[in-house]
């Protein structure tokens, strides 16, 4: 039967195809390499990690990016959990707020729980009214209930009260001054670095004016290396500015700064020893409602890189993990 | 003159030589191809005439059959693609079949089984939901489930599922071992080692084996970790790391039968044998593969210098 000759001819080619499956899978040197890869990557990291006081310091930098800053908690959940130590963090606007409930010892999942319920309802005055009257309004949204917020969940703890050495960044609107926070009340310097311009009163502190730091400078990569972190990870959401959808003055403007702000971001990206960069998509700096969809990304750009953070840490390090005769 | 002449008689001499080189290759195509068109030719129409009988039974088969054969016609032939792997056509099949009769757990089950083999992860979330949606129970389903989110880096999603699969079976060996791989993947060492000794008691594997001292190398009871003895190159690597900590000479003879790597560099750096410790420095800078015992040879060769 022609059709009983096909189905034979057909079952011998899978069988090849199998076994040559089966071959490839079993013999193939990449597979023995990676393997041994995983082998020796992990034992050394337990021999990097086993440094102890001698063990170079790890930074982690949080760029700005509003809500789209969420996927810096998916990015330190992925780091804790495959024990990248995490001694130094700077952050600017959204990454100062996450950076800061962090460096205060809050535990990672109590912040996602955290990001997963935030709402433009718990951190400003903002109602329908207010929406409607932002662009003509004389004042705009109060942080008030944003400080009142970070207040709840860190209390009037002080930068050196915190767990992990921490700063932040703000903006002077008069004289357009980066400001570096690392003294004072922790809470009050996340708040003033989140300041988004536009939507919260600026803050007046110490004869100045102070808004969000991602004006002048979104990825504070300097700062850490003064903080003196000796292997630096940037990490920046960009978002696919060509998804974003302008409907409004509000988005339009939005839009000008996340544009300028990339072009700022690129000399630091460059001062950082790894970046790591969510895939956001089309998220927009003011989606708060979005913030799972941002936690999660965070969580899997970081955790499909992980090897990659690994080996290079040990690329450089590799002379110290050796007890030199 | 005598010159000129013979440098003529040359020039046509060799012109003549190449038209008939030409002519013979040609000769020789031409032959070739009377000779071999007609296998080629009847080769096709053989090859056409399997396939258009195939096609005639298939639309016969098909047409002649009720909805309810015609369903369960499209599953075995999917069944039957699938076993073949080839995923596209299984899943066409049981999309057909689908079609046919929307609401059976079991159809977008097997679909959900065709998509993640074919690694078309969404579409095989969904299939997966929608056959829970229409009461299936099936454990496949929550394996399925498991392993697609697992390859996502969706790991709580994927803990989620295998403990589903737990809950129906508590010593499916796919979803211990599943999530014995997500224990490993967030560094839960201890978690994973309970999960991968159980699993070894019914599967006494190399690979759990490996797994089993791995794990308690990284818990640091390297003790535990001796009690397994294998003489493969991973296992030499393993047992080569616990000398480095202890004896690094014995060490040295432990990585001496494993592929060249980077501990094998740092034992004899650490048995302050200098010269073989840059002889295997080189062997693994001029490594085609790009390891990370070459990456680390690389790094550690700067150092050295």
């Amino acid at each position: 039967m022609p059709q009983d000759e096909a189905l034979n001819r057909k079952n011998i080619k899978v069988l090849l195809l199998a076994a040559c499956c089966l071959l490839f899978l079993f013999c193939s040197p990449g597979k023995i390499y990676s393997n041994n890869d995983n082998l020796i990557r992990e034992l050394l990291w337990k021999d990097f990690l086993f440094l102890n006081k001698t063990r170079p310091k790890i930074a982690v930098v949080l760029g700005g990016g509003g809500a789209r800053g969420f996927s810096h908690i998916g990015v330190l959940k992925a780091l804790q959990e495959n024990n990248i130590p995490i001694d130094i963090i700077v952050g600017t606007s959204a990454g100062a707020l996450i950076g800061g409930l962090y460096a205060s010892g809050m535990d990672i999942t109590k912040i996602e729980e955290l990001g997963k319920d935030v709402g433009w309802n718990e951190i400003s005055d903002l109602s329908m009214f207010r929406m409607l009257t932002l662009i003509t309004a004389e004042s705009l949204l109060s942080n008030n209930k944003l400080e009142k917020y970070l207040a709840k969940h860190i209390g009037k703890k002080r930068f050196d009260e915190l767990e992990i050495p921490f700063a932040c960044i703000a903006c002077d609107i008069k004289t357009g001054e980066r400001i570096i926070f690392k003294d004072g009340e922790a809470g009050f310097a996340m708040m003033v670095s989140a300041t988004i311009p536009g939507v919260f009163k600026p803050v007046e502190y110490r004869h100045r004016l102070l808004i969000d730091g991602g004006i002048v400078d979104n990825l504070p990569v300097d700062i850490a290396r003064i903080l003196g972190a000796d292997y630096i990870i940037a990490v920046y959401p960009k978002a696919d500015f060509s998804l974003i959808d302008i409907k409004s003055i509000l988005m339009t403007l939005y839009q000008v700064i996340n544009i300028q702000g990339s072009f700022l971001i690129a000399e630091q990206l460059n001062n950082a020893d790894f970046a790591i960069i969510p895939d956001v998509k089309d998220v927009g700096s003011i989606d708060l409602n979005r913030s799972k969809e941002c936690i999660e990304s965070g969580l899997v750009s970081t955790r499909s890189i992980i090897n990659n953070i690994k080996d290079k840490i040990l690329e450089k390090y590799i002379n110290l993990i050796i007890k030199k005769p | 003159m005598i010159t000129l002449i013979m440098k003529k008689n040359y020039k046509s001499r060799y012109f003549i030589d190449k038209q008939v080189q030409r002519l013979k290759f040609l000769l020789i195509l031409i032959f070739l191809f009377i000779v071999f068109l007609p296998f080629y030719l009847s080769t096709c129409l053989l090859y056409a005439e399997i396939s258009a009988d195939t096609k005639a039974s298939d639309s016969y088969d098909i047409s002649a059959k009720s909805k309810k054969e015609k369903v369960s016609y499209y599953i075995s032939k999917g069944n039957e693609y699938l076993m073949q792997g080839e995923y596209s056509n299984a899943i066409e099949c049981y999309n057909k079949a689908k079609q046919l009769k929307r609401k059976d757990h079991k159809i977008h089950l097997l679909l959900g089984e065709a998509y993640r083999l074919a690694d078309m992860k969404d579409e095989s979330i969904q299939a997966y939901n929608e056959s829970l949606r229409q009461g299936s129970e099936d454990i496949r389903i929550y394996l399925g489930l498991g392993n697609i989110y697992t390859l996502k880096y969706l790991y709580e999603e994927s803990k989620r599922y295998y403990q589903k699969a737990l809950e129906i079976n508590k010593n499916n060996i796919t979803a211990l071992r599943g999530l014995a791989e997500i224990y490993e993947h967030i560094s839960r060492y201890e978690d994973a080692f309970l999960l991968y000794e159980k699993i070894y008691s019914v599967d006494s594997s190399h690979e759990m084996k490996l797994k089993i001292v791995f794990l308690n190398i990284l818990l640091g009871k390297y003790d535990n970790a001796e009690k397994y003895p294998e003489n493969t190159s991973q296992f030499k690597i393993l047992s080569g790391y616990i000398n480095l900590k202890k004896n690094p000479k014995y060490a040295i003879s432990e990585f001496a039968s494993t592929e060249d790597n980077i501990l094998k560099v740092i034992a004899y750096i650490e048995a302050k044998d200098m010269i073989n410790a840059k002889k295997y420095l080189e062997i693994l800078k001029n490594q085609s593969e790009n390891t990370l015992s070459k990456k680390l040879a690389v790094a550690l060769y700067e150092n050295i210098k």
